[in-house]
């Protein structure tokens, strides 16, 4: 551990601004790259099941008649 | 013949074994069980590798004797440059592998891997500039490596607006692809002439093949972060892939079978 | 073979010397709107000068780069070419030989009268003749790729900018090192040789890869 106190560690002689600014910003251009996907995945599901059910329905009802 | 039989035997089986696994991945289908199974390693790797990285990169690797502190940047530029040429570099062999073998898989990896590489890419300028900030007294210098890693972002921009602006899906594939490996020919080109035209930055401190000048305590949280980059641009490139698979086959029976379960599971 | 589509191609532009001479004269407005702009003297246009003539002559050639294969698409000639028995790349070899001379030509021919206006000396003035001789084939060449890509689109012109300017950043940077060796005195043979090899390359590469797009294009 190169820092004694939190402080110091937020601080970083001064850097502190930049170097918290740049993980900041690592982790936020990570982390939209997990999410992106995850919502397209979720969509795509969505849209999907509405769309089996909607045939479903229609199957039913031919049926029916 | 300088093969004895023995060995040319054993190299045919090695060619036929490849080629097997060649055509068995770029099947879509056989595509996403494969990676179905892999990705959760991958994503498990890539979280803690990077984990690993950040702490360590901030908290236990020692200051720079010049730098300071704002050395600590580093472990978030230098991982993100290199992966930003990189990932141009794989999708152009993507784009290669499209045109020469027309394996389906390989125009969906060229597409998927866009977005990704260009949100990289910009990581890499913005890091970059925040580190300029402090080092140089300004946000933004003209110097050699921001501003190839500049032009690497409009090449990726290009393939990007290429794509969505044709609506024929098999023409966009193949006419990104054509531009892709267009581009890649000229990225050692543009990265000579832009070093060239201007040799202000320092030199580049780190690199795989040499023996790095920084002490190990420095380069071995780096290789941790680099190699964690590496895994998370494979994990969420494979996350795109699939769902890309997905919605090209949505009319396919596996699909439909996978839709149903997955809603049943719900329900 | 390769010189009748030039001299057909050639005959067909003299047809709409406007299609030919907008861009010469668009050249021309750019290199004059910069010392108005920033300043008429001579010093700042000197310092200037290298990147604002090459600036100007990438932006006129990707002016001019859209009419490339336009005509010859909207009445199918284009089609006809591509099935026909002809080899494709001499045809679009040819293309781009014409467009050059259409387009690049000019620029070089009169860049010495703009380089004089933008109080350049003797041997910088040799020099932009020299970089612009060497360098106008390769963006031709290069922008020829980005006009097959998208010869079918509608809105083509802004994405054959921002799919091939990215590419002209080399010789740009070549170019104008050039003039500004030249300018001091030096000796620019390092940057001739340089040009040189990239137009060697990129008319190796070029002529494919336009005739792969073209055909992409033409598919679908």
């Amino acid at each position: 551990m190169q820092f004694e106190t939190v402080a110091e560690f937020l601080d970083m002689d001064g850097y502190g601004i930049y170097v918290w600014s740049v993980y900041l910003i690592g982790i936020g251009v990570l982390l939209f790259n997990v999410i992106r996907p995850r919502l397209l995945q979720k969509r795509f599901f969505e849209q999907q099941s509405r769309a089996l059910r909607l045939e479903k329905q229609s199957a039913d009802s031919g049926d029916a008649s | 013949m300088p093969y004895s039989g023995k060995l040319r035997a054993l190299y045919y089986l090695g060619i036929h074994t490849v080629w097997k696994w060649f055509h068995l991945l770029g099947a879509p289908k056989s595509f996403f069980e494969i990676s179905g199974k892999l990705l959760p390693w991958f994503g498990v790797a890539a979280g803690l590798t990077i984990t690993v990285g950040i702490v360590w990169g901030l908290a236990f690797a020692p200051q720079d004797y010049q730098q300071g502190n704002a050395m600590r940047i580093m472990y978030m530029h230098v991982p993100s440059s290199i992966l930003a040429q990189s990932s141009y570099m794989l999708m152009a062999t993507a784009g290669a592998v499209f045109l020469i073998w027309r394996i389906k898989l390989a125009d969906i990896a060229l597409q998927c891997a866009a977005p990704i590489g260009a949100s990289i890419t910009v990581l890499a300028l913005a890091t970059g500039s925040v580190w300029g900030k402090p080092m140089w007294g300004t946000w933004w210098v003209w110097d050699a490596r921001l501003t190839s890693t500049l032009v690497l972002l409009f090449l990726f921009i290009g393939v990007m607006a290429l794509r969505s602006a044709m609506e024929n899906r098999e023409a966009s594939g193949r006419a990104t692809a054509v531009l892709a490996v267009v581009g890649v020919i000229n990225l050692p080109i543009i990265k000579f002439s832009v070093e060239w035209w201007n040799t202000l930055h320092q030199s580049s401190s780190f690199s795989l093949t040499e023996k790095p000048a920084m002490p190990a305590e420095m380069w071995v949280p780096l290789l941790v972060m680099v190699i964690g980059f590496y895994l998370f641009f494979f994990t969420v490139w494979m996350m795109r892939i699939r769902i890309e698979i997905l919605q090209r086959e949505n009319r396919t029976e596996w699909v439909r079978q996978l839709v149903s379960e997955k809603v049943s599971d719900a329900v | 073979m390769l010189l009748m589509t030039i001299r057909r191609d050639l005959l067909l532009t003299f047809r709409h010397p406007a299609d030919v001479l907008n861009p010469v004269f668009f050249f021309i407005l750019v290199v004059a709107l910069f010392p108005i702009g920033i300043s008429p003297s001579a010093e700042v246009l000197q310092t200037i000068a290298p990147g604002v003539l090459w600036v100007a002559a990438l932006l006129a050639t990707l002016l001019s780069m859209e009419v490339m294969f336009r005509s010859d698409n909207d009445d199918g000639s284009l089609e006809q070419m591509a099935v026909s028995m002809q080899p494709f790349i001499l045809l679009i070899s040819g293309k781009i030989i014409t467009h050059w001379i259409m387009s690049g030509l000019p620029l070089v021919l009169l860049s010495p009268v703009l380089a004089v206006m933008l109080a350049l000396n003797e041997s910088a003035i040799q020099g932009v003749v020299i970089s612009l001789m060497l360098g106008t084939p390769t963006l031709s060449l290069l922008g020829a790729i980005g006009a097959g890509l998208t010869v079918g689109l509608k809105k083509g012109g802004v994405l054959i900018a921002l799919l091939i300017l990215p590419l002209y950043v080399p010789v740009l940077i070549l170019g104008t090192t050039l003039i500004q060796t030249a300018a001091l005195g030096g000796d620019y043979t390092a940057h001739m040789l340089w040009l040189g090899a990239i137009l060697a390359l990129s008319a190796g590469v070029a002529p494919i890869a336009t005739g792969a797009g073209v055909r992409i294009s033409l598919s679908h």
